[in-house]
Formats: C-alpha cells, structure tokens, sequence
C-alpha cells in the first residue's frame, strides 16, 4: 500500500493537473493542424521505395535507419540477458497431447511467419510481424519442454542474433562505399534490398525473441569458462 | 563519397556484430572496432573545425521525409571528447578485463554503446532520438550489472526503469509535437514551433524526462550507486559521457528546439535545481566513504554546475558575451568528461589491486601505483577548477557573467562548490603522499595506467585549445592566426575574471570602508610567515619544501589584495614562475632519495660532490625562491613590491622582505651543507642507479632543463611572450579601458 | 477537416493520454518489479495510442503511415527493454551471485565496513 495519506492523493492530483494540461495540449494540435502531416510526402513517395505497403516504405526505406538501430536495441537487450546468469531451467517435457499440438502449431507458425514477410512488401505484414511469429514458435517448443526452444546451439545463436543487424549495415555500408550514400537504395534495387535485408530480419528477430524469452545464457553441452 | 557521420555510427555497430559472432575474438576486434570509430570521430571533428556544419540525409530522402544527420561545432566538441574518452577506456577495458568471460560480455554491449552515443550527438531528428536513449540507456544498464554483484543488478536495475521512464516521457513529447507540426526533423520542428500549451508540454515531457536521465538533482538518486557498483571503466563511460550525452540533449532542445519558448523562470528553476546539485552533490562527495562513489556524487555535482550556465545563457543576449558563455559550458563539460573518466580508470586500479576502495585505508596502496595516484591528483586539480584547467576558465566565466547579470547567487554556489571540491580531492590525495620511501617505478600496470594519465591530462590542459570554431552560433572558422588569438582570449577571460571579481565583487571604495582587502592582505602575509617559519623546522627534505610552497602560493593572494594591476601581475607570473622552480627543487629531493638514499637535510652534508649537476639545479632553485636575480623568481617579487609601493602599500613591502629573508634562512644552509660539508662515509643507501653520470639519465635531465627554464624566464622577462610581458600587455589592455 | 476524424483522433487520443497517466501513477505507487514493468508498458501503449490516433486519416483515405511506423519501432523497443528488466529481475530474485571471478565486487554500504 502507498505509504503515507498525503501522498496517496497528492501524485493523482498532481498527475490530473499534468494531465489537462496535456488534453488541453493535445487538443489544440489536432485541431491547429489541418494538413496531411508527413502522410501526404510519404504515400506520393511509396511507388519509389520498393515496397507497395506504405508502412514498409518507411521503416525500411525512408527511416531505415531507425529501424537498423533498433535491431541494434533487441540485440542489446539479449546480450544483456545474457550477461545476467545462465538460463532458467527447461520446462518438463509435454505430454502426448501438447507434444502433438504443438508438432502442428510450430511449423504453421513457420509458414505463417514466411507468408507475412513475404506479403509485408504490399500488404499489412513484414520483418516485425514475421519475426514475432517465429518468436511465438520458440516460446511454444519451450514451453513444451525442449531446453533451448528449438535454437541452435550458442556459436549459431549469436550468428543469428546479429545476422538481421549485420545484413542490414553492410546493405547501408556498400551503397556509401558505391557512392549512393548510406542506406540510400537505387529505385530499380530496393524491392529486393529490403526483401534481403527484411529476411535476415526475421530470422534475427525470431531467434532473439526465443532467446530472451530463454532468460539467461544457453545451456550447452560446454563446461562453464573459467 | 564516404559520410563520416553515418561512419561514426556504422562502426561501432558493425565491430559490435563481429564480436557477437566471433566473441573468442572480442579483444581484438575490439579494439580494431575502437581504433577505427575514434578515428572517423576525429576527421569529422576537423572537418567541422574547417568551418563547415557537416550534415547527411540518411536514404537520400531529405527531411521532412527521411532521418538527417548533423553535426555543428557543439556535436563535433562532444564528439571528439567522448570519441577519445572511449578510446582511453577500451584501451583500459583490454587490461581490466583480460581475456576472460568477463571480456566477452564486456566488448558488444561497450560497442553498442558507443554506437548510441556517436548517434545521439549527431542525431537531428527527435524520434531517431528516442531510439538512440534507449539503446544508450539498455547498454549502459547491462554493462554496470557486469560485476555480477547484488549490488550492482540493483543499481542497474533501478537505472534501467528510471531511464524508461524518462524515455517514455520524452516520446510523449515528440508525439505531441508529431500532431501539431507534422514533423520529427529538429530544424523542422523549430522553425514551426510557436508559444503555446503543445509547446509548454513538449518542452517540460522532454526535459523533464531527459532530466531524468541527467541525473540533475533531484532526480539524482539512481546515480550514486549505479556508477560506484559498476566495473572502472564502465564507470568512467557512465559518468563522463552517458551522463554527458543526456545533459547535451537538453542543452541542444533548450537552445535550438525551444528557443524562444524557454523562458527564465523555466532556466531558474533549472540553475536552481542545479545549484541544489552542486551543494548537495558535492557535500556527499566529501562524506563519502569509497573512492568511487565519491566520484560518483562528483558527477552529481559536475552536472549541476552545467545546469548554472541555463539561467545565464537565457537572459544574455545572442551576441559575444553569450558565445563566452557557451563556450565555457562546452569547456566545462570537455574538461569534466576527461577528468572524470580518468579517475574512474585510476581508482579501478587502485581497487584492482587492493581488493577494496575505501578512502581512510588508501594510504599505502596509492604509494605503490604512482601513476594512479598522479592521475587522480590530475583529475583533482580538474574537478576542483584550478588552473590551468578548462574547468578554471569556466568557473571564472561563469562567476563573471552571473555578476555582470545581477544574478550574483549562482556566483556564491559556484565557488562553495569548488571549496568543497577542493576538500573532498585533497581528502583523498592527503592520504597518497604521507609516507616515504618514494616507489621506484611510475608505471604499474601501462596499459590501465596510461589512458588514466592522458585523460586526466587532457582535462587539465583542455583549456589551451581555441573552441571559439566549434560552437553553433559561429560557422566560420577561426584563422589559425585568429584562433591562436581565440585562446589568448579564453585564457585572459579567465585570469582576468578573477580581478574582474575582486572589482566587481569588492570594489575599491567598498573593499576600503569595510577593510576586506586588508583582512585579506593580513591573511596572505601570516601565511607567508607561517609557512616559512615551518619550513625552517622541518628537516624532511620534502616536508620543508612543501611548507615553503605554502608561504608562496600566498603571493598571488597578496598581490590580489594589494589590488594594483602591477602587484596582481606580479601575483599571476610568481605562480607560474613559482611553478618552475618548486618543480626543479622537488625532482632533485627525489633524485637525492632515490641515488643516495638521502631524505632529510641533516643527511645532505657533501652532496654537492657526489652529485654536482643535480645539486647545481637544486641551487638555482633556491636562489630563485629566495628572490635573487638572475632566475625567474627575482621578477616577480620585483613586481608586486612595486605595486605595492604604487598602491601605497608599505607593510607589503616589508612583509615580502622578511619572506625573502625566511626563505634565505631555510635554503641557505641546505646549499652549505650541500657544496661545503664533507661528505659521510656511507650514503644511506646506494644503488647504482649509472655508470658514468651521477645517476639515471631519466632522473637527472628533468632538474636540469627545469632549472635551465627557470634561469631563462628570469633572463628573458622583458622579452615579447614571456609570462611577464603578456601579462603586462593584458593588464593594459583591462586597464588602459 | 471532417468532424468525424477529428473526433475519433480525439477519443483515441485522449484514451492514450489518459493510459500513460495511469501508467505513470501506477510506476510511481506500486513496488514490486513486475507492476512497474507493467506500468512502464501502459505508459508506452498509451503513447503509441497517442500517434496511431495522429495517423488515421478517416474511413476511405490510406492512414498516416509514418506514425505507424513509429509505433512499430516503439513496441520492439519497449519489448526489449521490458526482456532486459525482467532478467534483472530473475537475477534479484536468485540466491547466489552470478560471480565473474575477475572483476572485483565491492561492498556497497556507504559507510564503507566490511561485512
């Protein structure tokens, strides 16, 4: 419980007091813009960009570099997940009925996964989505029980960790060193640069997020390092 | 062709991603990765100090549309100083960490911060921002966990949620700015922004979280204990640039995103919070109980002290008087960033090697790592604000502008902080330097050691270099002529910001009425009395030339409160000139000790002839402490007698003779016993330290060349760029107004 | 600019709003690590209310993709970032310390004695 009474009413008030004057805030923005902010720029530029979906476009090409940095920041996250300890003991092996399920789910989910990051070049989909959903693979193979939630071991698992983020900064480091600039895909490439840079993506992102979802360190076969 | 901007961010991450994958390799690559960043980090710095902005369009999109990159002279300084910092500490890191387990965690998550702050420095738009704080904020948390202590997940951990919380905040801001002006580009949006409650809330969401992640007082509390539980050169990276990077982005908005829309109660209420750092801060720094934790509150303190500059820079004008200002901030910053940094690496050492960082028990451990203990001196002297360091000239400037604001209060914060600086360091070095014998060797463990040493020293000389080319406001770059003029300036801002104050601050008719320069000029003179009566008492070699230095520094102050420009020059170049000599006379007590084994001045009968070269430089040092011509210290007391005499204050005069006479008294014997008294029959002890000179080459050439300095300044005080004639050509200058 | 958008942006809006508010409260009152962990998310699922009410352009028009985008980059962030406190968590909540030998642990107690 809060510890004192004053203070059980003074942080809701003082947070109601923040908080007209951030509907009053709010208010006057929506409604002192009238125009299209940035949709208008973006939807002209998208047959440009190499993908049809809108949303693609621009993480991937008009703020791909927000997106390679935050890559860098799931990665960050599981290298700092596993500096923390080793990983929590596995699950005790499923039943026949969850083994069984869970031999159909996983690999739809690997299906749906690679029909998502196909599809996100022109419909709602993409790197993120496609990712999650093979993360959501790896949860359910741990959760029924096999200790690394169907990941290689840990000289694979940290290519695959940095495999998304490596793809997509030597795309941007090779298009400067040909002169284009950073990240600045030619029109005629960028349908299959993103589509490259978005695989390497997914399978980064998947892997990540079975990872950290591990907890800890990779238990493997080899001893502790001194 | 090569965008030097996108590089200092690419490279990093790229050596990141190779230790991940390859992490037996972590070292190495490393190292290379490091290398490789600070050297971008430096063409970029140049290319910017040539004169132009430096700016990128990631995707060749252009804003509104696409993420820009910029870099303007504040992004290049910060840059160039967090740049070598992180070079220094990966340097330290290879020795710390070695090649085990530990080294491996280390390297990716280091990088990755790395890569974080190169891309917030450079960054121009506000949600590339947020990406680049929370990529900051999750590496520096993971790498303070890494002694694997409770402790430390704690303070990490604590670390880590309040730096979500500060980021949430701020993306609330840039949401809401996002809906009123329908951009993310930080130009963009300024231009757009107008007075108003999207601005209001904007400006406090962001701060206010960007505050938090400052650690300004009182959002401080996760610090302390997050910096002092985390590995050293964690540590050193924490304090000196992940702090800093955050302090910067609220400089940045304050001055480019919310120009026009921060007003100064907003500033006050930020310098107000930043004086309760400075006092606060630097209070627990002097009851702190370890090493690093008192460098932690430190921190605490330092970032106050950034926040002074807020209220001044609000109410001063766009004009040269605001570009000092700026200036000094920058300085400040550089000079902390440095400093601190070496500490950090200094006291890891320290730690490393006694297993613990607790202040009382230092005395004997500090005495076997020189190096360290010379480092962290070195930090000291910057931490606290002495000359020659930047944060010197900064302090002054400050001082200055708050007076000629009428915001005289943050004048008072500014020096009890550095009174309570200067206690909390010499705290610290009191326990260092009480004990003989001298160690043998400077250098313990080079490789932790020496990026300490060079940082340490940079903060102390950071001072000397132009930053007139590096701020926002001036584009056009400095002549090297104009910006060797630059420094001068920077440098005559600060020795004269402190007759300025005794101007400002006494006053000739004020100081009169109430007899404060009297009280003060009575000070200065029983210390020189004091100091040199207990020298006379001393027979400890060093002990009697450590009292004799405090009877001379007490010159300055005489000459201050003589209050003539004469006898405040004279006041200025004894302390260089003072420098000098005292160095010479202290190199040769240490090859005295370390050839013959000889410590006290009963023991230096007939030294004279074992060792002729070093006792010759021990005699042209005497004889300048005494004040006779030709060597450098005749000058200066020449000087402040003849300001005294101007000023038509005899007592002066008289007190300057007795000094000279004390002076006499305690180094005329040493020289007797040394040239005239036959020597004993044993040394002490001897080792042969050389065949054919009188001891190590290494020991016997400093004294000398000093000794040679302080005859030439002497010889040479009329001569254009000698201390004495600049200082003149200044005083005319200030004076002749 | 249709009174229908404009209302809709405001109701989702402001629902945001109102969840980063509780969010915050709900960091700052309540202790335990996961409440917190929670409420951190709130806040965020409250400002990505915020940018996705900005984006939508009414019923017929394609919506404002950049805030979307943002959105997308916000949640892998805060996910991240929720990974990492949670391990923080999990390492709090064991007995031993996980001790890397070389690195020297410090006692943490300001007034500096040893245990």
């Amino acid at each position: 419980m809060s510890s004192s009474n004053p203070q059980t009413l003074l942080i809701p008030l003082l947070l109601a007091a923040i908080g007209a004057l951030l509907f009053w805030a709010f208010w006057s923005g929506l409604t002192g813009h009238e125009g299209e902010r940035l949709a208008a720029l973006a939807l002209e530029r998208v047959p440009e960009s190499g993908a049809s979906n809108p949303v693609t476009s621009v993480l991937l090409n008009f703020r791909a570099y927000d997106t390679l940095l935050e890559l860098a920041v799931l990665l960050a996250a599981l290298l700092g997940i596993w500096s923390l300890g080793p990983a929590a003991a596995p699950y005790q092996r499923a039943s026949l009925l969850l083994d069984s399920l869970v031999g159909w789910v996983v690999p739809m989910l690997i299906i749906a996964g690679g029909y998502l990051l196909w599809i996100g070049g022109q419909a709602p989909g993409g790197a993120f989505q496609a990712g999650a959903l093979l993360g959501a693979a790896g949860v359910t193979l741990a959760l029924s029980g096999r200790p690394n939630a169907g990941l290689p071991g840990e000289p694979w698992l940290r290519v695959l960790a940095a495999l998304g983020t490596l793809v997509f900064a030597l795309v941007g480091l090779t298009l400067m060193g040909w002169g284009l600039g950073f990240l600045t895909y030619p029109p005629a490439l960028a349908k299959w640069l993103i589509l490259t840079i978005e695989t390497g993506a997914t399978l980064s992102i998947g892997a990540t997020l079975a990872a950290a979802f591990l907890g800890g360190r990779p238990r493997t076969t080899r001893p502790a390092e001194p | 062709m090569l965008d030097p901007l996108a590089l200092a961010v690419a490279l990093p991450l790229l050596g990141a991603l190779l230790v991940t994958m390859l992490p037996g390799w972590s070292r190495t690559l490393g190292m290379l990765a490091a290398l490789a960043t600070t050297g971008v980090a430096l063409w970029l710095t140049v290319i910017v100090w040539g004169g132009e902005g430096l700016r990128s369009d990631l995707g060749g999109w252009g804003v509104p549309l696409g993420i820009a990159l910029r870099a303007d002279g504040l992004a290049a300084a910060l840059v160039a100083m967090a740049n070598l910092v992180a070079l220094a500490i990966s340097i330290n890191a290879t020795g710390y960490f070695g090649a085990a387990e530990s080294s491996r965690k280390f390297w990716p998550l280091w990088l990755l911060l790395w890569t974080a702050l190169n891309g917030l420095f450079l960054a121009a738009d506000l949600f590339n921002l947020y990406v680049m704080l929370e990529l900051l904020g999750l590496s520096a948390a993971a790498l303070g966990a890494l002694t694997g202590t409770r402790e430390a997940a704690e303070a990490n951990l604590r670390y880590l949620l309040v730096g979500l919380l500060g980021s949430m905040t701020y993306l609330l801001g840039v949401a809401l700015l996002y809906t009123a002006y329908g951009a993310l580009d930080l130009e963009l949006v300024a231009e757009a922004l107008t007075p108003g409650p999207v601005a209001w809330s904007a400006l406090a969401l962001m701060i206010g979280g960007l505050l938090l992640k400052s650690a300004l007082f009182p959002l401080h509390f996760w610090l302390p204990p997050a910096h002092a539980n985390a590995p050293a050169p964690v540590s050193a990276a924490l304090s000196a640039l992940v702090v800093k990077a955050a302090v910067y982005l609220v400089l940045r908005l304050w001055l480019d995103l919310f120009d026009g829309i921060a007003t100064l109660p907003a500033a006050m209420l930020l310098g107000l919070l930043g004086a309760g750092a400075v006092l606060w801060g630097s209070w627990r720094a002097l009851r702190a109980e370890r090493l690093k934790l008192l460098a932690a509150y430190s921190t605490v303190a330092q970032v106050g002290y950034l926040f002074l500059f807020l209220p001044l820079l609000t109410a001063t004008p766009d004009g040269a008087e605001r570009e000092r200002l700026l200036t000094a901030l920058v300085l400040l910053a550089l000079t902390h960033g440095f400093a601190k940094a070496g500490f950090f690496l200094a006291a890891g050492l320290v730690q490393k090697s006694t297993g613990h960082d607790r202040i009382r028990e230092l005395g004997g451990a500090a005495q076997s790592l020189p190096a360290a203990t010379f480092t962290i001196g070195l930090a000291g002297v910057a931490l606290i604000g002495l000359p020659p360091s930047g944060a010197f000239f900064a302090k002054w400037v400050l001082v200055g502008q708050a007076i000629a604001l009428g915001q005289w209060w943050w004048a008072l914060v500014a020096m009890a902080g550095t009174l309570l600086a200067a206690a909390y360091v010499f705290r610290v070095l009191a326990r260092a330097f009480n004990r003989e014998p001298t160690p043998k060797c400077f250098l313990t463990d080079p490789r932790t050691e020496i990026p300490a040493l060079l940082l340490a020293g940079l903060g102390v000389k950071a001072a000397l270099v132009p930053l007139h080319g590096w701020l926002p406001q001036a584009m056009v770059a400095p002549a090297p002529v104009s910006a060797l003029l630059h420094a001068v300036a920077v440098v005559k801002a600060g020795a004269f910001g402190i007759v300025r104050v005794v101007y400002d601050v006494y006053g000739v008719e004020f100081a009169h009425d109430l007899g404060l320069l009297t009280v003060l000029g009575v000070l200065a003179a029983t210390t020189i009395i004091y100091g040199s009566i207990k020298a006379l008492s001393q027979d400890g070699l060093k002990k009697r030339l450590a009292y004799s230095t405090v009877s001379q520094v007490s010159y300055i102050a005489l000459g201050a409160s003589v209050l003539g420009p004469i006898a405040t020059i004279g006041g200025l170049v004894h302390l260089v000139h003072q420098g000098i000599m005292k160095i010479t006379l202290f190199f040769c007590a240490g090859n005295y000790a370390e050839t013959l084994g000889v410590h006290r001045v009963s023991e230096m009968n007939g030294v004279g002839r074992r060792m002729p070269w070093t006792t010759l430089a021990f005699t042209v040092g005497a004889l300048g402490m005494i004040g006779i011509p030709p060597v450098a210290g005749f000058v200066t007391k020449w000087y402040l007698g003849l300001g005294a005499a101007s000023a038509g204050a005899y007592w002066v005069i008289g007190v300057l003779l007795v000094s000279s006479l004390l002076n006499a008294a305690y180094f005329l014997p040493i020289l007797y016993r040394a040239w005239f008294r036959p020597p004993p029959e044993h040394w002490p002890k001897e080792p042969v330290l050389s065949k054919r000179l009188e001891t190590a080459p290494a020991l016997l050439w400093p004294p000398v060349v000093t000794a040679l300095l302080a005859v030439v300044a002497g010889l040479l005080a009329a001569a254009p760029f000698s201390p004495l004639e600049w200082a003149t050509l200044i005083a005319e200058r200030e004076y002749g107004r | 600019m249709s009174h229908e958008i404009l209302l809709t942006q405001l109701l989702y809006g402001s629902a945001g709003l109102l969840f980063f508010l509780l969010g915050a409260w709900s960091f700052i009152s309540h202790e335990p690590l996961w409440r917190k962990l929670i409420a951190l998310n709130i806040m965020g699922a409250g400002v990505f209310h915020v940018l996705v009410a900005v984006a939508y352009r009414g019923l017929d028009t394609p919506p404002d993709p950049v805030p979307h985008a943002l959105v997308l980059t916000g949640i892998v962030v805060a996910v991240s970032a929720t990974a990492l406190a949670l391990a923080f968590g999990r390492r709090l909540d064991r007995e031993e310390p996980e001790q890397t030998s070389d690195i020297q642990g410090v006692d943490d107690r300001e007034d500096g004695t040893h245990a």
